[in-house]
């Protein structure tokens, strides 16, 4: 068939009108202090971590037992040093990289899978939603911690690993939204003409209808991140996630409980940086759905 | 109302069945699986894994394995600890109490502490308030539970001597309430805190929801007090959907709890599920993860009950 090749497949809204709403989406979010605060922290952050190699002062698997629990500020060693003696800081900026892409990976795994089986799910309705929803609440029964360490216990951990397990138990709300999303608009007049036109089932779940989806995915996604960074610390944290001498901030604290009384440092900034790292994910998920609310008008 | 209960539970029964096959298939299938805790000890030779495997009854093929497991998980045998022989559901039960006391605390700091917040919030929006209670439920959410308790162990245990640092109780020592109360004080808390983060936003959007419906119109034309209008019109019906809220929770309740007891050695199921693991005690595994599931089912069972019993708007069908 040459439907492809037709002027007529896109039933889009006047240009001007996209600009516009994308305009206002903008002016909102920015107008959030906390959500753009919370943007450059982000973009800060990967910055310093990507670039860790050559903002870290030390190498952060250096092991200096003569500087043994340095107190921040002595020797150069800017927030201390750890049992090992080795470095806080450069060990924050290298684990900062390996939980922040946990994180990022984690939430495009779960907007990849869970945009294919909510739309799926949604277009086809039947059986395959059946299965697909019923297994979403499975899934959704288990606690999630319970289920992730069992997995990790029995797996060998592995950055990719970890990412992995933590990304096939996220899906679930992004299918949901996606799959509501479909059901309400796959009737809806602009669906009926690009069927009249003769597009396939393909072309009218990825041009038609997913691409209305995206905001509410895309909000889910950052508020995603943040969830798996969370989930990656606590398993490092309880010794089934990211495993030395590979660090991340989770696995930094691993044995923090034992020292964490004459070296207090060692445990204070890793668990600060999660928790600036998620915050930042969450404020800049709630200035995107506040900015992308399309009930709210710019006042 | 019994009809709906009724229905409700048993729509419950396959999504249980797929737990239960989901749990079993999953750890069968990992490498080690089962075995792995023999495996590691060097004097076991091939034969005596072969016979173990075969008095385990792990030759048969996995399906007929997964209907001897549930057909004894439904008639109230979970099968046996691989470590000490000593049946999967006594040691769970011996630790839920422990467990449950905790949820339980932490639900009654969440409650109170997260309800007062959001109703002032709602009521002074946009206030100063308001605004340090957005931003510290979002702080509160962002905090990873471990780090949380660490720091609490650090000020209020070992600076301040305020709190022991964990345990259930002094050991060795006779059964007091208050012994129990401070040893209960500081995982209650590092529990509820994330969950007080979640209500007092749950409570402040659920009011301000009420707040701009027509019968709240009504009530203020009418002129009636302010204070009659929160207590008697607003608030109760803010409060429904809240009964959801306390249904969902529970799943990540129990998550919390894991790392919680972890950190303050609190001897609860989520303890002894992070010491199976260590163990690789691959029945109370097993056993665990779908007594937890089970939990989170009822929970959420329950919460559907409640709401249909205080919202005499839904019509049961």
């Amino acid at each position: 068939m040459s439907v492809d090749n037709s002027p007529l497949t896109l039933p889009s809204p006047p240009p001007g009108e996209r600009i516009k709403v994308r305009g206002i989406a903008w002016a909102k979010f920015t107008r959030n202090r906390l959500a753009t605060g919370s943007a450059v922290v982000i973009l800060l952050l990967v910055v310093l971590t990507v670039g860790a190699s050559w903002v870290a002062p030390h190498d952060p698997l250096y092991i200096d037992m003569g500087h043994k629990f340095a107190r921040p500020g002595e020797a150069g060693f800017l927030l201390g040093a750890d049992e090992l003696g080795r470095d806080v800081l450069s060990r924050l900026l290298h684990a900062g990289r390996v939980s922040l892409a946990v994180g990022l990976v984690t939430a495009l795994i779960a907007v990849l899978v869970g945009s294919v089986l909510g739309g799926v799910a949604g277009y086809y309705g039947g059986a395959a939603d059946a299965f697909i929803m019923r297994l979403a609440d499975v899934l959704l029964s288990m606690p999630t911690i319970f289920l992730l360490l069992a997995l990790s216990a029995f797996l060998r951990p592995s950055v990719f690993s970890i990412t992995l397990i933590i990304g096939l138990n996220s899906w679930m709300s992004v299918a949901r939204l996606v799959r509501g999303q479909i059901l309400s608009l796959k009737e809806q007049e602009f669906v009926l003409a690009a069927r009249a036109i003769g597009a396939n089932d393909r072309r009218l779940i990825f041009r038609q209808l997913l691409p209305n989806a995206v905001p509410p995915v895309l909000i889910a996604a950052t508020l995603t991140v943040a969830m798996a960074i969370l989930l990656e610390s606590s398993l490092s944290y309880l010794g089934y996630g990211i495993q030395p001498p590979t660090a991340s901030w989770g696995n930094m604290l691993n044995n923090a409980q034992t020292y964490v009384l004459y070296a207090p440092w060692v445990a204070v900034y890793p668990g600060l940086m999660i928790t600036v790292t998620v915050l930042s994910f969450n404020f800049a998920g709630d200035g995107l759905r506040d900015a992308l609310d399309p009930r709210l008008t710019l006042t | 109302m019994t009809k709906y209960a009724i229905r409700r539970a048993l729509q419950a029964i396959p999504l249980l069945i797929g737990i239960s096959f989901a749990a079993f298939v999953l750890l069968r299938l990992a490498p080690g699986g089962p075995m792995a805790v023999y495996a590691q000890n060097p004097s076991m030779t091939e034969a005596d894994m072969r016979r173990i495997e075969r008095i385990l009854g792990l030759d048969q093929p996995i399906h007929v394995q997964y209907v001897k497991w549930a057909t004894g998980m439904a008639t109230g045998n979970l099968g046996y600890s691989y470590r000490t022989g000593r049946p999967v559901g006594e040691i769970i039960l011996e630790r839920v109490p422990a467990t449950l006391v905790l949820m339980a605390a932490a639900y009654f700091i969440a409650i109170t502490l997260g309800l007062v917040t959001g109703i002032v919030s709602a009521t002074r929006r946009r206030s100063v308030f308001d605004y340090i209670a957005t931003i510290g439920a979002m702080v509160g959410l962002s905090v990873p539970t471990f780090w949380f308790g660490l720091i609490v162990i650090i000020i209020f245990a070992a600076v301040l001597h305020w709190i022991p640092s964990g345990g259930i109780a002094t050991l060795g020592a006779p059964f007091s309430l208050q012994d129990r109360l401070l040893h209960l004080i500081g995982p209650a808390s590092v529990l509820g805190l994330w969950m007080t983060a979640t209500w007092s936003r749950y409570t402040r959007s659920s009011m301000l929801e009420v707040v701009g419906q027509d019968y709240i119109r009504t009530a203020q034309a009418k002129g009636l007090r302010p204070r009659a209008i929160l207590f008697r019109h607003t608030l109760r019906n803010a409060l429904i959907p809240l009964v959801t809220l306390a249904g969902l929770e529970f799943r990540n309740l129990f998550g919390g709890a894991l790392v919680t007891e972890t950190v303050f050695s609190w001897p609860g199921v989520g303890r002894l599920y992070l010491d199976s693991l260590n163990y690789q005690d691959y029945s109370v595994i097993l056993g665990l993860l779908l007594f937890t599931s089970v939990m989170v089912l009822i929970g959420s069972l329950l919460a559907d009950l409640v709401y249909a019993v205080v919202d005499p708007r839904i019509r049961l069908t």
